[in-house]
């Protein structure tokens, strides 16, 4: 799906059976995406509706980031209303809810760079998925615990510290 | 997919599966990079508690757990004695009216009696829940007992009535002060973790209830709830119960806690009773703390000092007053087991590192 040159803003490819937008990254790839998709970004939408030629460019997002996050739109964009049948619109959510997982498989570095894509982007589920990753990965952890997964600096003077543990003194329980 | 990764990971772009454990090693502090929004948003879908945890990561996250919910996260009425009383409801009622449903960390409502009616109390319990309070705390001052006559044993005149479950997805911490507690049965408060009961009229079978409800419970803390008689857990299990101080709950006699496997700290102050906590607690016990003081009529008999032996673990024993003068040789029973090689005042490569004894002798 990647870096389709060609590609002209909005255009109809593949025989009319689906329109597609190009998105344009940071550093100049270009990302031919079904409109559908893209439109999960409300950044991307309204550049649509604006029109213009060329391909939309979204300077603020690198090509490997946002192809994680087209991944992810191209996912849950893929199924148009699925009929409201139990049994296979239960197995669509299952289905879904593994790919997000999986996509959540990346590093930290990684990470951030998708919380920031997406809410540049305003891809809301995937705002709400990358944040809900992080909250999950310092629920239950010690600060000198999440200090080091992050690589966060204690900064604090012995002074403020003392005064922390006290405020903090039930809650580190 | 193109290229141009290499600049925001540490090890190359490309082939990144086989590459997840070496970048377990971070060395740029990428997550207190992200602006204060976006933290606030990850610290908005963290429990109250592990939300508090990251003000002590470091300077730039000191105080943003505060702002992670639209001012204000707390909502604290308070409502003044007499007249002021009933002009600061008005002024509160409607703060809470325009604050809007929107989460919220602690709810704290203090008023005196006769100030708020049964719907009040209702209307401020319904909002806390829609707000998904973590942090509940109710009560009542002067006239909390109207009725009955210095916290005696009924339900009081006029005492309004708190029903468990409160009704919060997300309550962690709930404390009452002087009112009525009534619980329904087969309740599930999966999150809550400490309970706080101060001068409140509930019955043996709503604690039971109320216990039964929270398989998280870690803290219950019971304080002049004199309608008690019999506390007893036999068949709802404490599996998590930390801590457990009973304070003058004065008409209790019976205290039965079978098993409480992670037991911590016991706290009784107040009439002797009989008990089988300190069995029930194993070697987990690290602090005890038994006060018997107050001029009662004969005290009931206790078989809490017959358990003494059991408490391999503990580091802090307060022993206060009355007892001592009663059960005469306690000290004998009591710390004997606990190995001390030469008596009371010796207490050096000791498990036990404090002592407390007042009123040896009478």
């Amino acid at each position: 799906m990647a870096a389709a040159d060609s590609c002209d803003g909005i255009s109809t490819s593949g025989g009319g059976w689906e329109k597609t937008v190009t998105l344009v990254s940071s550093d100049d790839a270009r990302f031919e995406v079904r409109e559908a998709a893209a439109s999960l970004s409300q950044t991307v939408r309204r550049m649509i509706r604006a029109g213009g030629d060329g391909g939309i460019p979204l300077p603020k997002v690198d090509a490997r980031t946002l192809s994680t996050v087209l991944e992810y739109c191209n996912k849950h964009a893929a199924v148009p209303a699925p009929a409201p049948e139990s049994s296979s619109a239960e197995a669509a959510a299952v289905d879904l809810e593994w790919f997000d997982k999986e996509l959540m498989h990346v590093d930290l570095a990684t990470l951030c760079s998708l919380i920031r894509a997406a809410d540049y982007l305003e891809v809301a589920g995937l705002l709400d998925l990358t944040c809900k990753t992080v909250a999950d990965m310092i629920k239950s952890k010690t600060a000198e615990e999440i200090r080091q997964m992050f690589g966060i600096q204690n900064d604090f003077t012995p002074e403020e510290e003392e005064q922390l543990s006290r405020e903090n003194a039930g809650v580190f329980e | 997919m193109a290229g141009g990764g290499g600049k925001r990971r540490r090890v190359g772009g490309g082939g990144h599966e086989d590459e997840e454990e070496e970048e377990m090693v971070v060395e740029e502090d990428r997550i207190s990079d992200l602006p204060d929004a976006l933290r606030m948003q990850i610290l908005s879908l963290l429990p109250l508690k592990s939300a508090i945890r990251t003000g002590a990561l470091s300077s730039r996250w000191r105080c943003l757990w505060e702002q992670r919910w639209p001012e204000p996260s707390s909502v604290r009425i308070r409502l003044p004695p007499g007249a002021a009383g009933a002009a600061a409801r008005v002024e509160q009622f409607g703060l809470i009216d325009r604050r809007g449903r929107r989460r919220m960390d602690c709810f704290s409502l203090a008023f005196h009696g006769g100030q708020l009616t049964q719907p009040d109390l209702r209307r401020c319990l319904d909002y806390a829940a829609v707000c998904e309070v973590e942090d509940l705390h109710l009560r009542v001052d002067g006239g909390a007992g109207r009725g009955s006559r210095g916290g005696g044993g009924t339900r009081g005149r006029g005492m309004l009535t708190v029903h468990f479950p409160v009704g919060s997805r997300l309550l962690a911490r709930l404390s009452v002060r002087g009112l009525n507690l009534t619980a329904a049965a087969n309740a599930m408060v999966a999150t809550l973790e400490v309970i706080h009961l101060h001068s409140v009229f509930l019955t043996d079978a709503a604690l039971r209830r109320v216990v039964a409800a929270c398989p998280r419970l870690r803290e219950l803390d019971l304080r002049y709830c004199r309608r008690l008689r019999r506390i007893d857990f036999s068949a709802v299990g404490v599996p998590n119960l930390r801590t457990f101080t009973l304070v003058d709950c004065s008409r209790t006699t019976e205290v039965r806690v079978p098993m409480a496997p992670r037991l911590r700290s016991f706290r009784l102050s107040g009439a002797f009773l009989s008990s089988n906590i300190l069995t029930g607690a194993g070697g987990s016990l690290e602090h005890l703390y038994l006060c018997s003081g107050g001029p009662e009529n004969g005290l009931p008999p206790t078989n809490l000092p017959i358990s003494v032996p059991h408490l391999s673990n503990l580091s802090v024993l307060t022993l206060c007053s009355i007892a001592l003068q009663v059960c005469s040789g306690i000290y004998a029973i009591s710390f004997q087991p606990i190995s001390l090689p030469t008596g009371l005042y010796t207490c050096s490569p000791l498990p036990c590192s404090t002592f407390l004894l007042s009123q040896l002798r009478p």
